[in-house]
């Protein structure tokens, strides 16, 4: 793989992971729309670059969420030493804590089966509208609630839906801002909300997959794309969680549902005109 | 958060089944599990690593639950 390709990946999984438009399938995406199949074929280094790519969204999240994280995280382990949440600050990071847990519980048990049957071409087309509609349907309801009225409950049916994100092409980002706005989050806290998630279920992926890929052993010449990947990734990533959180304070998330329905719509015409294949079997 | 002593048990009881549980996906490979376990495949030697994991995580929310329940009531929702 070229710098170029890497840093290519590395802008297009910055800017997807945050913006609800699916990273995952997008990744899968660009390959397959431009018949590249290096990293198909390269299982080791795929895998490797994947953990890059995801640790450079996981940097733009920090970077950006840093004052959040820091008090979220102190807010957590007071509200354990008191065994009590008392404070506002407390509930919420204890409702992300606890939004964390569906996903990774589905992830563990059936990473087996997402990774050999889902992220067909095909189906990603299909879920790219399927949740771009659900989205804008989420969108069309009333803003009432700010990111401090996030509360337990609210955090595990956020988590519950985020776990649909584990199929390629629903976009974690986008379930999840659905999910918040069907629960009456205004547009800009719905984001928020996501963007939090994000930070303690993508920090546990990359830190589990970061030791596989070490223990499995590294692929050789690799660090160029990895480092283009990484820094490509973090930048864009942090490019898009502001741009968006800007974006939102006058319009609303349709750009992305039209985005959506374009890019699902381009994807099933090209597999039912023959361009391109369905499957990568 | 409403408390409810009366799950500190079961709580702690399950978080123990789960901790055991991990132990056992962590340290067996896939054909030595028991046939009921989701991911037991006779004849594999492959470790559900993953599986291991999310038992695991089970396991520290029944505790963190069991946790929060023996601490005092909760006082009312107030800015940090």
């Amino acid at each position: 793989m070229s710098e170029l390709e890497a840093l290519l990946l590395g802008i297009v999984q910055g800017l997807t992971e945050f913006l609800p438009i699916s990273s995952s399938g997008h990744l899968i995406l660009v390959p397959w729309l431009q018949d590249y199949t290096f990293l198909e074929d390269n299982e080791s280094f795929n895998k490797t670059f994947d953990v890059a790519l995801h640790a450079g969204t996981l940097i733009a999240a920090i970077s950006y969420f840093r004052h959040e994280v820091v008090t979220y995280l102190i807010a957590f382990f007071r509200a354990v030493r008191k065994r009590a949440i008392e404070t506002v600050d407390e509930r919420v990071a204890c409702a992300i804590a606890v939004g964390t847990v569906p996903a990774v519980i589905v992830g563990g048990l059936g990473s087996g089966f997402i990774e050999d049957h889902l992220g067909e071409p095909w189906m990603i087309g299909i879920q790219l509208i399927v949740f771009g509609a659900l989205l804008g349907w989420a969108d069309r309801l009333p803003e009432s609630r700010p990111v401090d009225g996030l509360t337990l409950r609210d955090g595990l049916y956020v988590g519950l839906a985020q776990v649909l994100a584990l199929a390629p092409g629903t976009s974690r980002s986008g379930i999840t801002i659905t999910a918040s706005r069907y629960l009456g989050f205004d547009r800009d806290s719905a984001a928020r909300v996501s963007f939090l998630l994000l930070i303690p279920a993508v920090a546990g992926a990359t830190v589990y997959s970061a030791y596989k890929a070490i223990h499995d052993g590294l692929p050789n010449d690799v660090a160029g794309p990895i480092v283009v990947g990484t820094i490509a990734s973090a930048l864009s990533g942090y490019l898009a969680i502001a741009w968006l959180l800007r974006l939102l304070r006058t319009h609303s998330y349709r750009p992305f549902v039209l985005y959506r329905y374009f890019a699902g719509a381009v994807v099933l015409l090209l597999i039912a005109t023959g361009v391109r294949s369905a499957t990568f079997g | 958060m409403t408390k409810r002593p009366q799950l500190i048990v079961p709580a702690i009881l399950l978080g123990i089944l789960f901790g055991v549980i991990a132990v056992i996906y962590w340290a067996d490979s896939a054909s030595s599990l028991p046939s009921f376990f989701p991911g037991h495949d006779a004849g594999s030697v492959h470790h559900h690593v993953k599986h291991g994991i999310a038992a695991a995580i089970v396991a520290l929310g029944c505790f963190v639950f069991a946790w929060f329940q023996t601490g005092g009531a909760t006082k009312g929702h107030r800015s940090a």
